[in-house]
């Protein structure tokens, strides 16, 4: 059984790794106070989950999955409710000439599912390979690649072709 | 290729000022899951028997340790479910005292257990008991203290309580339909968990008693002990198996004679899931995870494993909201409907419920253990 790490040595991991996990999580779900609550819940499952992590030196990874997965399932529902029926499709947007007219980046996650969404911020922000996004995910890789192609047609469609160019991933 | 949207994806965090860690609040919620993981978590298992003498049995059927019973697995148990003070068997209605608090399944009928306080487990002060039978009459059965649950069998005809003698405690059976007590088991003096009694569950013959980190089986017919070390807490057996959750969350369920795990259920990292067991042992149902718990508990389906053969069907709905049948079947009663489904297809069948039931019902279901 690993030794508990004191309260010293947890803050002193909190303070360390909370602004990565925060920028993280604000990716994941685009709103300041849920990826506060998503980053301190992390962490305390980290803590609760002791004799999993063994050592201070694994609890930042084992903090990220737990978010990166914590977010997944928070947002499923959401997603469900977003997707009301429309009367016409969203058409590709052009390519604006002023780039302040484009939606964010943040705006064009949320079209994202929550899978999708997860995959695309570890993948081109966290850096991880397809391999380690499999394991972080629980998923395959070949599940991270077509979860990865359909995300980039997605984004393609709300942030243009100088962004996303269309070589990459499927049309949406 | 996707430089561009790296590029954006770092650009967009890297003026975000985070409000300050406070990892005070963080250790506190990190304490306060590690309690709660702690109410019922096992490691390992490895089964160890050490006979320590027999005790004077009665009559009892030896049909556990084996592997579950199938006996009563022809599907046709009543669906019991409680509202407030009124019990549900089927078709059947009886009137217990005060509020209910759980159902406890025996062959000659369901012990309910209720109190004044709202059906509370904690703070639920003294708890009245009533054997209910299938056609709604009623034998009352006095009272006990706060925190001691019965533990009974649905193919047996006694309940069991732990009780204090001076510093030790006894397991006192008695009969279901009298009260009359038919037998005393004195109790090892054992590390005791979270309870001011050590918890129990009766299986068949054998009667399980929860301890911090060991379970202690004893065969009330013969009075033979072994002990199942390693899995600690509030005991959940049915049919020869135990299920449990270990400390990485996952579930488990194994085999309390040979110690055999023959079920896993994985829980993602961080996450941490409880399951339930059909009277029988046949069936794993796996209620909602903690994360879902937190998020509202709509997961959309839950599972429901047949343990022997590993294999699952998904059934629509949150699994905290559907009991079992004492013969393994699950069901759910809402509004003016009871849903009945087999907990190996998955098929489902409706019916009209004896009374409506509204959303905020005070609901209890058979076949569900309502502890804190």
């Amino acid at each position: 059984m690993p030794r508990p790490p004191t309260d010293a040595e947890f803050t002193e991991l909190v303070h360390g790794c909370w602004s990565s996990l925060y920028r993280t999580a604000y990716l994941l779900v685009g709103d300041h106070g849920l990826a506060e609550d998503l980053v301190q819940t992390s962490l305390a499952r980290t803590y609760a989950s002791w004799s999993k992590v063994r050592e201070v030196g694994a609890a930042p990874a084992y903090a990220r999955t737990t978010l990166v997965n914590a977010a997944a399932s928070q947002f499923r529902k959401k997603s469900w409710r977003r997707e009301l029926p429309t009367e016409t499709l969203v058409e590709p947007a052009a390519e604006a000439a002023d780039p302040s007219l484009r939606p964010t980046l943040v705006a064009a996650l949320s079209h994202l599912a929550p899978r999708q969404r997860a995959v695309i911020v570890l993948r081109f922000y966290e850096d991880q390979s397809v391999a380690e996004t499999a394991r972080i995910l629980g998923c395959s890789e070949g599940t991270v690649k077509s979860q990865t192609s359909d995300a980039l047609g997605v984004l393609r469609t709300h942030l243009g072709d100088s962004v996303v160019p269309s070589t990459l991933g499927r049309s949406s | 290729m996707t430089e561009r949207l790296s590029q954006l994806l770092h650009e967009e965090v890297a003026e975000l000022h985070p409000v300050p860690a406070v990892p005070s609040r963080v250790l506190a919620e990190g304490r306060r899951l590690r309690r709660r993981r702690r109410l019922s978590t096992g490691v390992a298992v490895a089964a160890a028997v050490a006979v320590v003498g027999a005790a004077g049995g009665y009559a009892i059927s030896q049909s556990n340790g084996a592997g579950p019973d199938l006996t009563n697995a022809g599907g046709d148990a009543p669906v019991v479910f409680g509202v407030g003070s009124k019990v549900y068997v089927d078709d059947a209605v009886a009137t217990v005292p005060d509020t209910i608090h759980s159902f406890h399944y025996t062959s000659e009928g369901v012990l309910v257990r209720s109190n004044p306080n709202d059906g509370a487990s904690d703070g639920s002060g003294p708890e009245t008991l009533t054997l209910v039978r299938n056609d709604g009459t009623t034998v009352a059965l006095g009272t006990i203290p706060e925190g001691v649950g019965p533990a009974t069998d649905s193919a047996e005809s006694v309940y069991v309580l732990a009780e204090a003698r001076g510093e030790d405690f006894v397991a006192v059976v008695r009969d279901v339909e009298t009260g009359e007590t038919v037998e005393e088991v004195p109790l090892p003096d054992l590390r005791p968990s979270y309870w001011e009694v050590p918890p129990l569950s009766l299986d068949g013959s054998t009667l399980y008693v929860g301890y911090r980190s060991s379970t202690v089986a004893i065969d009330l017919a013969t009075g033979e002990q072994h002990t199942v070390d390693g899995i600690g807490g509030l005991p959940i057996v049915a049919g020869g198996r135990l299920g449990t959750t270990n400390r990485e969350g996952d579930f488990f369920v194994v085999d309390t004679t040979t110690g055999e795990e023959v079920l896993l259920v994985d829980s993602p990292d961080g996450d941490y899931s409880w399951g339930t067991l059909s009277p029988d042992g046949r069936f794993l149902k796996m209620n909602a995870s903690e994360m879902a718990m937190e998020q509202g508990g709509e997961s959309g389906t839950f599972a429901v494993y047949d343990v022997a053969a590993g294999s699952k069907v998904e059934i629509e709905g949150d699994g905290y909201g559907w009991g079992w049948t004492a013969s393994g079947e699950l069901f759910r009663v809402a509004g003016d409907t009871v849903t009945t489904c087999d907990a190996g297809t998955g098929q489902c069948r409706e019916s009209p419920a004896p009374t409506k039931v509204g959303k905020n019902a005070h609901l209890r279901l058979g076949g569900l253990s309502y502890e804190s």
